[in-house]
């Protein structure tokens, strides 16, 4: 509110500076459940997923990975009330680029030959067949 | 006053473009709408958050803390900000009887005068900064029930859904002032300093109802808020 009374200009998005906070409690997926098309959500899902697989694969003494796998729970409890696939969601992607020779596996970005890392999600990608 | 309005309009423009424009940082979640109400996500960098008066954005960060029955794992660095995956060495982990001191102030909620929780705002600061005093006086083998409860109530979509419909009733006659807003600002106000016929147009007047329109939508997102938020409370 303080940006609104000190540039009255901004006062036309009020609206979003009020709400910006407002589900500052809920999961980012949860969220985005809500808000996104289907296709944008599976890929947070789909992303989410990921890194939590990772971070399970980590070792330390303190109990780490009790906290991944509850929060695994949480998010499978969320794809069964959303009633998406497992295994649709880790379909791969249909090649939409012609000249595209990989994809990234998360984010469905194509790439030509040459790369290997897809430059967002910091992860090897998947060469098409 | 038309040159005065002149000379002012670009930097009103500038000053617009300004307020559109939010850098998001890693781990954070901007939603933002359009102006046909459809979201997109923006993950990390500077973006144009928008452009429309209709446009809504919600601010959301994965969890920065990470709980488990003998203590908290906390973000040790700069480094977990850089890093996409979480990593158990960018953490650091404190047991629950470990923390001595525990206080929120504003987004920041601090641990043993030095241990900092940064949330995305301050209404999650308190809601995280309760949840690990809750932890903390409970029992060990109650904490990961607990644990579980916390991150499904997180996962409660039907909270926000609920929410989402709720929304147009409490906020369309704010929601129309900011519309009318935008457009003497950004239809009217430029044919009145750059058009021909801007002799019959009456600045003085025009700014009294650009005053009028702000100071009202300043009294009403006030009371809007406190309204919408006391009938909506959601897990504050
Ligand atoms: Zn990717």
């Amino acid at each position: 509110m303080l940006s609104v009374i000190l540039m009255p200009v901004a006062a036309i998005h009020v609206l979003s500076y009020l709400t910006r906070d407002i589900y500052a409690n809920f999961d980012p997926l949860a969220i985005g459940r809500v808000l996104l098309p289907r296709n944008d959500f599976q890929g947070l899902l789909r992303k989410e997923l990921f890194y939590i697989d990772q971070a399970k694969t980590q070792h330390d003494p303190c109990g780490w990975s009790e906290f991944w796998e509850l929060r695994q729970k949480s998010v499978m409890g969320l794809l069964a009330k959303t009633k998406i696939d497992l295994s649709e969601l880790r379909l791969p992607p249909d090649k939409r680029d012609r000249s595209a020779a990989a994809c990234c596996p998360l984010c469905y970005a194509e790439y030509r030959s040459g790369f290997n890392r897809c430059s967002d999600c910091s992860i090897n990608l998947k060469p098409y067949e | 006053m038309r040159e005065i309005f002149s000379v002012l309009f670009p930097y009103i423009v500038i000053l617009y473009i300004i307020d559109c424009i939010s850098y998001v940082k890693r781990h954070d979640f901007l939603f933002v709408s359009n102006f046909r109400g459809y979201f997109k996500l923006i993950n990390s960098g500077l973006c144009i958050k928008s452009v429309s008066p209709l446009s809504r954005t919600f601010l959301s960060r994965n969890n920065p803390v990470l709980f488990t029955s003998s203590g908290i794992y906390l973000p040790t660095s700069e480094q977990h900000c850089q890093n996409i995956f979480y990593r158990s060495e960018d953490f650091t982990f404190i047991p629950y009887h470990d923390m001595d001191t525990f206080e929120i102030d504003g987004k920041r909620v601090r641990l043993n005068h030095g241990n900092f929780i940064n949330p995305a705002s301050i209404r999650y600061a308190k809601h995280i900064g309760s949840f690990i005093q809750e932890l903390k006086d409970s029992k060990p083998w109650e904490r990961r029930d607990k644990i579980k409860a916390f991150l499904d109530e997180a996962n409660d979509f039907g909270q926000i859904e609920n929410h989402e419909k709720s929304f147009t009733i409490p906020f369309f006659y704010l929601k129309s002032l900011c519309i009318f807003l935008f457009a003497c600002i950004f239809i009217i106000l430029p044919i009145g300093v750059y058009a021909n016929h801007s002799v019959y147009f009456n600045f003085p007047i025009f700014v009294l109802m650009i005053l009028l329109i702000y100071l009202t939508i300043i009294i009403m997102s006030y009371t809007s808020s406190v309204r919408f938020t006391r009938k909506n409370s959601i897990k504050d």
